[in-house]
C-alpha cells in the first residue's frame, strides 16, 4: 500500500473498517470530497471524517417499549428494526409478509449496485464506502400485480459507543405492483455521536407504484449521509417524501432515472433545522424518456444558525420530448443568522418540454403576523402557526396516516 | 368605551393624523367619511396596533385602559376588532383552525373555558348563518382563493365568532356588489347591539343605506373636521367635499 493510500485510510471514521478497505482498489482510488468539489462546496466533512465511531457487531440491548413511539400500525407484520445498524430479529415483526419477499442478507446479488453505479459512474465516495463496508442488506422484492402494503425499516441508534451505521437497501417492485416504504432513522439517546452512511436503490417496474417516506430524526451530534437511487419504467409512479429534523450534519442525495413514458417521479422534502445544524439536499431528476412527469417541492425552515442547502438538477435528454417537470424550493428563515444556499439547475436538450422551477427565501410575513395578532393570537403563537402551515404542506404529502400524524405533531405549534 | 384625544400618528416619518378627537359609547354606530388619503384607514389601523403606524402625541383609552400601550393581540382580547380593508391570505392555515385559535385566545382573556373542536364546530355553524356562508369555507385556507366578496364576508364571520365590544370596519363595502353588500350589512346589523359599538370607515354613502349610523364624521387632512347625523352623509354624497374644505378655510 502506498503512503497516499495509507493516508486515505487514516481518518478516524474508517478505523473499524480499515482492513476491509485496504484491499478495495475502487475505494482507494477515491478522495474525500472537498469544498473544491462542486457537489460539496457548501459543506465541510471534517466532522464526519474525524468521528470516533466503529461498526457494531452485535445487537445492543433495547427495551421494546422504547420503540413504541415509532410504531407504524400500517406496517404490522412487515417491520424491520436495526439497532446501531445491526438487524434486531427479536424486535422485528415479519409475521404478515404475504406475497412480499423481505430478507436481510449478506449474499451477493447481481442487480445490487447497478443502479447507483450507473448514475454515478462509480465515483461517489460515500456510495463506494457503503458498498465496501455494509454487512447486512435488506432486499425487498414484490412480484407482479401484488399490493404489498407498507413496510417499515426502523433504524435506531443507542447510547454508549459511537457507531458507523451502514444501511443498504435494495427494492424491486414488479409489474403493476404497489409498495409503501417507510424508512426511519432515530436516536434513543441525545449525546452519542454516530455516523450513518446509507444507500437505498429502488427499481420501479412498469405500471408499479412506490411511495417512499424517509424520516431522519437523529440526535443533534450525529452525521447522516444518504443516497436514494431510483429508476422508473413505463407508466410507473414513484413518490418520496423526505423529512429531515435531526443530525448535526445531514446530506441526502436523490437520483431519479426516468426511463419510461406516462411515468411520474415526485421527490418532496422538508428540512426543519435549528441550532448549528446543516441539512444538505441534492437531487437529480434525469428525464431519459419522452412523455414523463416529474414533481418536486422542497421546503426548508431554518432557525438560529442553521444552514440549509438545496441543489436540484433536472436533466431533460434530447429524446425526452413532452417532458413535464416542476420544481419548487421554498425557504423560511426564522433568524437573522440562519442561512440557505439554493441552486436549481436545469439542463434541457429537448425542445418540446414544459419545465418550471423556482426558489424563494423569506422570513415570516409581517402582514400575516399582524392579521393573526389582530385576532387575539400573541406574536409568538402567530409565528409558530405560520411556521407550522409552511412546513405542513410537505408533511401532508406523507401517505401513511400514522406517520403523517406523528410528523404533524412534531412540527405543531405546541412543540415549538 | 373609546376615547380618542388629540391623536397624532406618523408612518415612516410622514405625519398622517394631526389631532383626532372621538368619543364612542356602547350602542353607537359611527361612520367616518373622507377622501382618499385623508387618514381614515390610518386611524383604525393605529387603533388595532398596526406596527407601521406610530402615535406621536395624544391619548386613546379603551374601556378605561391606555390602548396604545397594548400589543395588537391584547387589544383584540380586550374586545377590539378590525375588519381589514385588504384581508390577508394565510396559506396552509385553515379557517377552522384560525377561528378556533382566535376565539380561544379571546375566551381565555375573558376567563371562559376553551372550546374543544366539537363545541367550536357547533358554535361556528351558528355564526356562519350571520353572513350566509357555506361551512365548506371552514376547511379552506384563510382567504386563499376567496373572491373579494368572500373575503369581506369572512371578516364579518370573524366578528361574529369573536363578539367584539368595538368593531372597526375599514372600507368593508369596497369590492362588494349589491348582493354582497346587503349580506355583509345584514351581518353587521345582526351583530350590533346596545353593549357594543361600531366605527365604520367608508368613501361612499351606499353602505350607510344599509347600516344606519348615529353619527357621521368627516376626515380631512388627518383631522375630524365636521360631525353630524346621518344626513351629513347624504349631503356629502350630493355635494362632495369641496364645501367642507371651504368652510374650514373660512374658519
Amino acid at each position: 500500500m502506498t503512503t497516499s493510500q495509507q493516508d486515505k485510510l487514516a481518518h478516524p471514521l474508517l478505523a473499524s473498517v480499515r482492513e476491509r478497505l485496504a484491499s478495495n482498489d475502487d475505494f482507494l482510488a477515491l478522495d474525500v470530497p472537498g469544498r473544491k468539489d462542486e457537489e460539496w462546496r457548501f459543506v465541510r466533512l471534517d466532522g464526519v471524517m474525524n468521528a470516533n465511531v466503529s461498526v457494531a457487531k452485535d445487537v445492543a440491548r433495547v427495551e421494546p417499549k422504547a420503540l413504541i413511539p415509532f410504531a407504524v400500525p400500517e406496517a404490522k407484520g412487515r417491520a424491520l428494526v436495526f439497532v446501531d445498524g445491526v438487524f434486531a430479529k427479536d424486535l422485528s415483526d415479519l409475521s404478515a409478509l404475504g406475497d412480499l419477499s423481505l430478507e436481510v442478507t449478506d449474499k451477493a446479488r447481481e442487480e445490487v449496485g447497478n443502479l447507483a453505479a450507473l448514475q454515478l459512474d462509480g465515483k461517489d465516495y460515500f456510495s463506494a464506502l457503503n458498498t465496501a463496508t455494509y454487512s447486512q442488506r435488506v432486499d425487498i422484492s414484490v412480484g407482479k400485480d401484488v399490493s404489498a402494503g407498507t413496510v417499515h425499516l426502523l433504524h435506531v441508534r443507542t447510547g454508549g459507543e459511537g457507531r458507523l451505521v451502514v444501511p443498504r437497501v435494495f427494492v424491486e417492485v414488479g409489474l403493476g405492483s404497489k409498495l409503501t416504504l417507510v424508512e426511519e432513522h432515530v436516536s434513543l439517546d441525545k449525546e452519542t455521536e454516530h455516523v450513518t452512511n446509507a444507500l437505498v436503490e429502488v427499481e420501479v417496474a412498469a405500471n408499479a407504484t412506490v411511495q417512499h417516506v424517509k424520516v431522519q430524526d437523529e440526535n443533534l451530534v450525529s452525521h447522516h449521509i444518504a443516497r436514494t437511487a431510483l429508476r422508473v419504467a413505463e407508466g410507473a409512479n414513484y413518490t418520496s417524501v423526505t423529512i429531515t429534523f435531526g443530525a448535526a450534519f445531514s446530506r441526502h442525495d436523490l437520483h431519479a432515472q426516468i426511463e419510461g413514458g406516462n411515468s411520474v417521479a415526485g421527490l418532496h422534502g422538508l428540512a426543519k433545522i435549528s441550532g448549528r445544524q446543516i441539512a444538505d439536499t441534492h437531487s437529480v431528476m434525469n428525464h431519459a424518456h419522452p412523455h414523463a412527469d416529474s414533481d418536486q417541492l422542497h421546503k426548508c425552515v431554518v432557525d438560529d444558525r442553521g444552514h440549509a442547502v438545496f441543489n436540484g438538477k433536472i436533466f431533460v435528454r434530447q429524446i425526452a420530448q413532452q417532458t413535464n417537470a416542476f420544481q419548487l424550493n421554498r425557504n423560511l428563515l426564522l433568524s437573522d443568522r440562519a442561512k440557505v444556499d439554493t441552486k436549481p439547475q436545469l439542463e434541457i436538450f429537448a425542445d418540446d418540454v414544459k419545465c418550471t422551477h423556482g426558489a424563494t427565501i423569506g422570513q415570516l410575513d409581517e402582514d400575516q403576523l399582524f392579521y393573526l395578532q389582530a385576532r387575539g393570537i400573541p406574536a409568538n403563537a402567530a409565528a409558530n402557526l405560520l411556521t407550522y402551515a409552511f412546513a405542513a404542506e410537505v408533511v401532508e404529502r406523507v401517505p401513511v396516516l400514522s406517520v403523517r400524524k406523528r410528523l404533524a405533531g412534531r412540527i405543531s405549534p405546541a412543540n415549538g | 368605551m373609546l376615547s380618542i384625544k388629540n391623536l397624532h400618528v406618523a408612518a415612516e416619518n410622514a405625519k398622517i393624523l394631526r389631532g383626532v378627537d372621538l368619543e364612542v359609547k356602547p350602542g353607537e354606530i359611527h361612520a367616518i367619511m373622507g377622501l382618499n388619503g385623508s387618514g381614515k384607514s390610518t386611524l383604525v389601523k393605529t387603533l388595532a396596533g398596526h406596527p407601521h403606524y406610530e402615535a406621536t402625541a395624544g391619548d386613546v383609552t379603551f374601556e378605561g385602559e391606555d390602548l396604545l400601550e397594548l400589543e395588537p393581540d391584547e387589544r383584540a382580547k380586550k374586545g377590539l376588532f378590525l375588519a381589514f380593508q385588504y384581508p390577508v391570505e394565510l396559506p396552509g392555515v385553515s379557517n377552522m383552525v384560525f377561528l378556533r385559535h382566535a376565539l380561544n385566545s379571546v375566551r381565555a382573556e375573558r376567563g371562559e373555558e376553551e372550546l374543544d373542536p366539537l363545541e367550536f364546530d357547533d358554535y361556528v355553524r351558528e355564526c356562519l348563518k350571520v353572513v350566509d356562508m357555506d361551512p365548506a369555507f371552514l376547511d379552506r385556507s384563510v382567504n386563499v382563493d376567496f373572491s373579494g366578496g368572500e373575503k369581506k364576508r369572512n371578516e364579518i364571520l370573524q366578528m361574529a365568532v369573536l363578539q367584539p365590544k368595538l368593531a372597526l370596519l375599514d372600507e368593508t363595502d369596497s369590492g362588494l356588489d349589491i348582493d354582497a353588500l346587503r349580506t355583509v350589512a345584514s351581518g353587521v346589523n345582526q351583530l350590533a347591539n346596545e353593549d357594543n359599538a361600531i366605527v365604520l370607515v367608508t368613501h361612499y354613502q351606499r353602505l350607510l343605506d344599509h347600516i344606519e349610523p348615529d353619527f357621521v364624521h368627516v376626515m380631512v387632512q388627518g383631522k375630524l373636521v365636521k360631525s353630524g347625523s346621518k344626513e351629513l352623509a347624504l349631503e356629502l354624497e350630493e355635494r362632495g367635499y369641496d364645501w367642507i374644505l371651504k368652510e374650514i378655510e373660512e374658519g
